[in-house]
């Protein structure tokens, strides 16, 4: 029988996802029957929820990416006009 | 993330050819694609914006550079983040350090009795107030996680990259991964509750 010692390390280090059929329906239960690991579970769902929610709303600056996309391209053109064929770029 | 659709087109093997050859067109769909996602992981790795701009700037330029190199068995993404990776590694001195003895380690077998119950279960509260406590403390428990730690969850978590491909970003075997996800996991929880129980 799964203790809650093992229970908490298979579910934050996601080796329940590549464990066995017996191990899942143990995992489960265990979690049916304990509210302690019951809320630990879904703490560290909440936490990988939030970090997507705060990455996400973390100031993608459009114009940052467009200035790159360009200067990128303006490299690969350059070296195409000076260099064809053999790829040479500026670090 | 236009994900699926471009991590099909880009595993097909006339476009990895392309690739390979320096066609400017399918540098520029990949550059386009995954630009916005590599900048947003530099940032996400705790670089402030004009480091993440030039780290950026610096893997694509490391990436068409070694197009010739690029044979297609990981995925053009897996490739651009195993750069991006190594490019972070640099500028930390503890990575060689983060495997051995954790001290989250010692905080998370504390919490429990010897018969392997909680002796110190994790806090009960309801949805509302953990979201709102998160919300709060999220972003300075992230700053004191070790970076490696830190670049698995993100990657996990925020870029949904599979197993596999954090592994091969990382050079890490599976159960490495497990040991990094389960510190950092345990870690952000027990900063939460901590900094939500002084107020």
């Amino acid at each position: 029988m799964l203790k809650c010692h093992e229970v908490s390390r298979l579910a934050a280090s996601e080796e329940i996802a590549r464990a066995g059929l017996w191990r899942r329906m143990e995992f489960r239960l265990h979690l049916m029957m304990c509210r302690h690991c019951r809320n630990y579970v879904r703490q560290v769902g909440l936490i990988g929820a939030a970090a997507r929610r705060l990455m996400g709303t973390a100031a993608e600056d459009a114009q940052a990416v467009e200035r790159l996309e360009a200067e990128i391209m303006e490299a690969v053109r350059k070296s195409d006009d000076s260099d064809s064929g053999a790829h040479r770029y500026p670090h | 993330m236009k994900g699926g659709e471009d991590q099909a087109a880009f595993s097909n093997p006339a476009f990895v050819e392309r690739l390979r050859t320096g066609d400017a067109t399918a540098i520029e769909a990949v550059v386009h694609a995954y630009l916005p996602q590599v900048l947003r992981a530099a940032r996400g790795a705790g670089l402030d914006a004009q480091r993440a701009q030039d780290v950026t700037q610096s893997v694509f330029l490391t990436f068409i550079q070694s197009l010739g190199r690029f044979e297609g068995r990981s995925h053009v993404r897996t490739w651009l983040f195993g750069i991006l990776y190594r490019k972070l590694s640099e500028t930390w001195r503890s990575v060689k350090r983060e495997n051995r003895a954790d001290d989250i380690d010692d905080v998370m077998e504390n919490r429990f009795a010897p018969d392997g119950t909680w002796a110190r279960p994790p806090r009960a509260a309801d949805q509302a107030t953990l979201d709102a406590e998160i919300r709060t403390h999220l972003a300075a428990c992230l700053d004191e996680v070790p970076q490696r730690q830190r670049v698995a969850f993100l990657l996990r978590e925020v870029d949904g990259f599979s197993t596999e491909e954090i592994c091969n970003v990382l050079e890490v075997t599976d159960t490495n991964l497990g040991v990094l996800l389960f510190r950092v996991r345990n870690r952000l929880r027990e900063c939460l509750e901590k900094r939500s129980l002084k107020g």
